[in-house]
């Protein structure tokens, strides 16, 4: 009996322990870069009045938990702890309300379903937290529903419990309305009617919500819709629902068999692990999108100035993965190595480079990083802007951004105020502390290597942004701050990527030999050979490498498919062979 | 700017209640040290004029000073309240100021601050608090926005009490598809009539009139845009509009940051009645872009900004727009056939925006700045004062700084002005109240008081057109959104 015991209460924390150590060992290998993610997308101050524009509306509460959760997601590991700790709990305890429902039948493997939905479903970038956070309260209700006895007692206790879900977890309340409604419409057919009532208070109270102005659709108050961010027109964010809407009913039809044979309830355990798994496989067929996570990847190497991983984590990837290429020639600018590298990897015109602004706040953050490196400060800043507080998301790096642009250009208080909003969060107080030394003080500035470089790059001409081409302004930028490389090569691959050679040709007239441009890195010299190779002189001033006229010499001698050859097995990364400047524009055709 | 009777008044106050103060409000509170300068207060209402309506003005010592105890003595010839600094916060409660506002009212409350530092009890200068004897209107309607470039997440349009410190939603875009929602404007100050924009989703004007809501589609084939910027005629008949085909456009290093312009635009009046548009070719040329219609207060002359055009972008710099003039009879929908300048932008250099009648018609209001027409994104933007009885313009230095000073709206009683500044920190634009007396002088103006000094430091919104309101806005959020989700709209026509 009491071996039995112990199996008993043993097996299930030793399961649940089990489920909880393979969620965390999921998320931590393949989701982690998306809880990263997750929390650059969102603040959460330690602060009252914060909180209260939080708390105010119906389900403020779940929202704030969240947000409490998610700033902690940028620890490594802490994350996964989280999120994990949360959907086993979820599982458990609809494992339980499985259980409670028809325990002969044994259903608690299919208490996972939810599970499964849930943990997809949080790679849906507007999707929240607080969606994962309503439902294990929902769940956690009906547990302790199914408990009460009395039918007053359920009565009430499911008025009270409704109401309570409602205001603190907003739309997960009809959901546990409809769900008692469901197992009373089984368990005690007669009295049922009696939960229409707290169906009716929960709809009626949604209705004053709208009235009140909190929100403009009745869907946004009662059904998944509340828990993401802008309108989806998916159905699939309807899923975690109504699985469990389907267990319950399979629960209570269930519940007829009072008592279920051995080999039945084993054969359907193994049923019930083929539908979990076949669960996981139909959500992994396109509830995540492998782009999407790279770019969620790549931008917290971004973000950590990790410019080798981003460098070994986009290769591979093909030319219309504009964020990708982005990402990567970042990271080669921030190395220097724009310049050297640029044809090692695929390129394809300038949005390789420098993307076109699709009024994404995802796009706005990587342009107001390729800004900042180019030197650009007005851009950069203006993208951090775009990317921070608008889109209703906070991105405390772009938070940071928007204190260092500002500090860059001397609007101190401005900086002040992004300073003060910095230190009421946990993750970056000490950073946005450590600001201030900067505020009024230029002499602090000149001294930070930093916002010293940066701010040398401001220039005192009053262009428009772009009006004559982002060149025109990176001239400017050069022409201030020779020493910013970064300028010069991003100004220099610019003009290779759109084939302008003309244009290429001026500026090395312009700035080779100055402090901008004293010696020409591999690419401008592949460039330069299109027009010198004849001239030595011209070879001999712009010091191009032997090694570099032997290449071209060779490059001379291929026929043309023999170069196109070359250039995609470079495309497909199929070669050891250095890709070149002369293959790029060979055979690189816009809109190809 | 004091008046005469004001540094009277002050002089005779401080002398008289001088000594009374050692005694009375800070009797407990032995003063080691007296400074000849004002506490370093935040917001700055040092020798304010504020309305004996307003609510509590709350402040706090800014963070530079350092002190382990203070207090604030505000008193009256009457009566004096002490308040003691809560993290460096002072607050007063609701009735005590009333009674403060009471005895103070045509005369001053004189503010005393005390901080402890180092063991030692120091006494700043005591400044006044002006209490006019003019009520302010009770409310002001502002929009929340993020302060420009091109996209937006949240934004409303709210209302807020001004003896109170509440303010609730007009319309609010997250329930509207996160849509745009703009130019709010009042028929003189009266929340029972008034209009706003919504652009994108659910795109239309909204026409408020008692109970009734009117969608309206306002683009037509003949004009280059939907309605845009909005002026009332007194009758509340017509309303003045601008039609603009605008592009905003960022500076590279410029400390301006972006330059939003017109690429043409035109004046035109909406006739509310018949759901018509009409215009004059004075207005409506394309040789010009005029913009920014104004209305007398008799509704017998609009006024308008208007500049000759200019190839855009290119010649951004050159457009200066001049402050106009043309004579319209609302009997027949006629307009004059001679525009007035009152100010030309070419002779003087700079350009002019949002002309504002004052309702006793007296004076017009307007921001003067380099060039262009949106003078919130220009920080030498400042407001002027044309005198409509002698046609003289002098500069409001009182509610003046070295940073913007864009739109402005006048109270019913034509003796406050609400006005945009981004003079807190040179980017999000704060509303300020300021008092101007029958001779056009204008008194230091305060910021729109908050319960929590630090609100505006955490606030990541600017106010938009602040506009002051005789009285609640009735219309819920519910009723307009609610239009605005099913209503198809009243198609506006263009009447040659």
């Amino acid at each position: 009996m009491k071996v039995n015991y112990l199996k008993g209460s043993l097996l299930p924390v030793i399961g649940w322990t089990v489920v909880f150590i393979v969620l965390f060992s999921c998320l931590q290998i393949k989701g982690r870069y998306n809880l990263y993610f997750m929390e650059q997308w969102q603040i959460f101050l330690y602060d009252w009045p914060f909180v209260a524009s939080v708390l105010w509306q119906p389900g403020g509460m779940v929202r704030l938990i969240s947000g409490f959760l998610v700033q902690f997601f940028v620890y490594p590991g802490l994350g996964a702890l989280i999120f994990a700790l949360l959907l086993t709990l979820t599982g458990f305890f609809t494992a339980s309300v499985l259980k409670q429902l028809a325990s002969a039948s044994r259903l608690f493997v299919l208490g996972l379903l939810p599970v499964v939905s849930l943990l997809f479903l949080q790679f849906n970038v507007n999707y929240q937290l607080a969606g994962t956070t309503a439902f294990l309260l929902l769940v956690t209700g009906l547990n302790c529903y199914l408990k009460v006895r009395s039918l007053w007692h359920r009565v009430l206790f499911d008025l009270c419990t409704s109401l309570i879900l409602y205001l603190l977890a907003g739309p997960i309340a009809s959901l546990f309305v409809v769900s008692v409604l469901l197992i009373e419409l089984f368990t005690h057919f007669r009295s049922s009617y009696l939960f229409l009532i707290p169906g009716i208070i929960v709809y009626s109270s949604a209705a004053l919500s709208l009235r009140l102005g909190v929100t403009g659709e009745m869907k946004q108050l009662l059904l998944p819709d509340g828990y993401f961010e802008w309108h989806q027109k998916v159905v699939f964010i309807y899923q975690t629902w109504a699985v469990m809407f389907a267990l319950l009913l399979l629960a209570l039809v269930l519940r007829l068999f009072k008592a279920v044979k051995k080999r039945v309830w084993q054969t359907g355990l193994i049923a019930q692990f083929i539908v979990v798994g076949g669960f996981v496989f139909y959500c992994l067929s396109f509830m995540i999108d492998d782009r999407n996570e790279l770019f969620k990847e790549l931008e917290h190497y971004i973000s950590t100035g990790d410019w080798d991983r981003v460098l070994e984590r986009s290769k591979g990837k093909g030319t219309n993965n504009y964020l990708c290429q982005n990402c990567r020639n970042l990271a080669l600018a921030e190395k220097g190595k724009l310049t050297e590298n640029l044809f090692d990897y695929p390129q394809a015109g300038i949005q390789n480079i420098i993307l076109h602004w699709d009024k994404t706040v995802y796009v706005a953050a990587l342009l107001s990083d390729v800004y900042f490196s180019m030197g650009h400060i007005a851009m950069s800043q203006k993208m951090a802007f775009e990317a921070s507080g608008n889109g209703n998301k906070y991105n405390p790096r772009m938070l940071k951004r928007l204190v260092q642009t500002n500090l860059i250009f001397g609007n101190y208080r401005v900086a002040e105020k992004y300073i003060t909003l910095l230190e009421k969060t946990q993750h970056y107080r000490r950073w946005a502390r450590a600001q201030r030394q900067f505020l009024d003080n230029d002499s602090a500035i000149d001294a930070d290597s930093l916002l010293a470089a940066k701010r040398r790059c401001l220039f005192s001409e009053k262009t428009i942004s772009g009006n004559d081409g982002i060149n025109s302004d990176l001239k400017h930028i050069i022409d201030h701050n020779p020493s910013h490389r970064a300028s010069i090569q991003y100004l220099g691959a610019i003009h290779l990527l759109i084939k302008d050679i003309p244009g290429f040709k001026r500026i090395m007239e312009r700035y080779y030999g100055t402090p901008a441009l004293p010696y020409l890195p591999k690419v401008f010299q592949e460039c330069m050979m299109l027009f010198t190779a004849t001239d030595a002189e011209i070879l001999e001033r712009y010091a191009i490498s032997d090694e570099v006229v032997q290449r071209y010499k060779a490059f001379r001698t291929l026929k043309t498919d023999q170069v196109v050859q070359e250039y995609q097995a470079i495309l497909n990364y199929e070669t050891n062979k250095q890709g070149t400047y002369w293959h790029y524009l060979l055979c690189y055709k816009e809109n190809n | 700017m004091k008046t005469e009777m004001q540094k009277i008044y002050s002089k005779t106050l401080q002398l008289g209640i001088a000594f009374f103060t050692l005694f009375s409000c800070t009797k407990n509170v032995p003063i080691d040290e007296d400074l000849d300068k004002f506490p370093p207060i935040f917001p700055d209402y040092t020798e304010v004029t504020i309305p004996a309506n307003i609510a509590p003005l709350h402040f706090r010592l800014t963070d530079s000073l350092d002190c382990s105890e203070a207090y604030a003595c505000f008193e009256t010839s009457s009566g004096s309240i002490k308040a003691e600094a809560k993290a460096k916060q002072f607050t007063i409660s609701s009735s005590g100021w009333e009674k403060l506002m009471a005895e103070a009212k045509g005369g001053a409350v004189q503010v005393t601050v005390v901080v402890k530092r180092n063991e030692k009890w120091i006494a700043y200068k005591p400044f006044n608090l002006y209490v006019a004897t003019e009520p302010v209107d009770p409310y002001i309607a502002y929009r929340l926005i993020e302060p420009g470039y091109e996209t937006w997440g949240k934004m409303g349009i709210y209302q807020r009490c001004l003896e109170s410190y509440k303010q609730t939603p007009v319309a609010i875009n997250e329930i509207t598809n996160n849509n745009c929602m703009n130019c709010h404007s009042f028929c003189m100050q009266s929340p029972d009539k008034m209009l706003f924009h919504m652009r994108k989703d659910f795109g239309g004007t909204f026409l408020i009139d008692g109970d009734q809501v009117e969608k309206l589609n306002t683009k037509t084939p003949q004009t280059i845009s939907p309605l845009v910027y909005p002026s009332w005629h007194p009758s509340g008949n017509f309303v003045g509009f601008s039609v603009n085909e605008t592009q905003q456009m960022f500076h590279s290093t410029d400390h301006n940051r972006i330059e939003v312009f017109d690429y043409k635009s035109d004046v035109v009046i909406y006739d509310v009645r018949k759901h018509e548009i009409f215009t004059s070719p004075l207005l409506f040329s394309k040789s010009a872009f005029e913009t920014f219609p104004a209305f007398s207060s008799n509704g017998e002359t609009l006024y308008y900004c208007s500049a000759d055009s200019v190839t855009m972008p290119d010649d951004y710099e050159k457009a200066k727009y001049s402050l106009c003039a043309l004579s319209f009879d609302a009997e027949t929908r006629q307009f004059g056939d001679k525009v007035d300048t009152l100010y030309h932008a070419c002779k003087n250099g700079k350009s002019v925006s949002f002309p504002r009648v004052s309702p006793d018609g007296r004076y017009l209001m307007f921001t003067l700045f380099d060039y262009g027409n949106f003078s919130i994104w220009h920080r030498e933007a400042d407001l002027y004062l044309l005198d409509l009885s002698n046609n003289m313009i002098t500069a409001l230095d009182a509610l003046n700084s070295d940073e913007t000073e864009s739109y402005h709206s006048w109270s019913s009683n034509s003796r406050w002005v609400v006005f945009s500044s981004r003079r807190i920190d040179g980017l999000y634009t704060h509303p300020f109240i300021a008092h101007i007396d029958e001779n056009g002088k204008a008194s230091k103006p305060f910021l729109l008081p908050q319960d929590n000094a630090n609100y505006y430091m955490q606030l990541m919104k600017s106010f938009n057109i602040p506009e002051f309101v005789k009285g609640k806005i009735k219309k819920s959020t519910y009723q307009i959104t609610r239009k605005a989700r099913n209503d198809k709209g009243i198609d506006v026509l263009f009447r040659e």
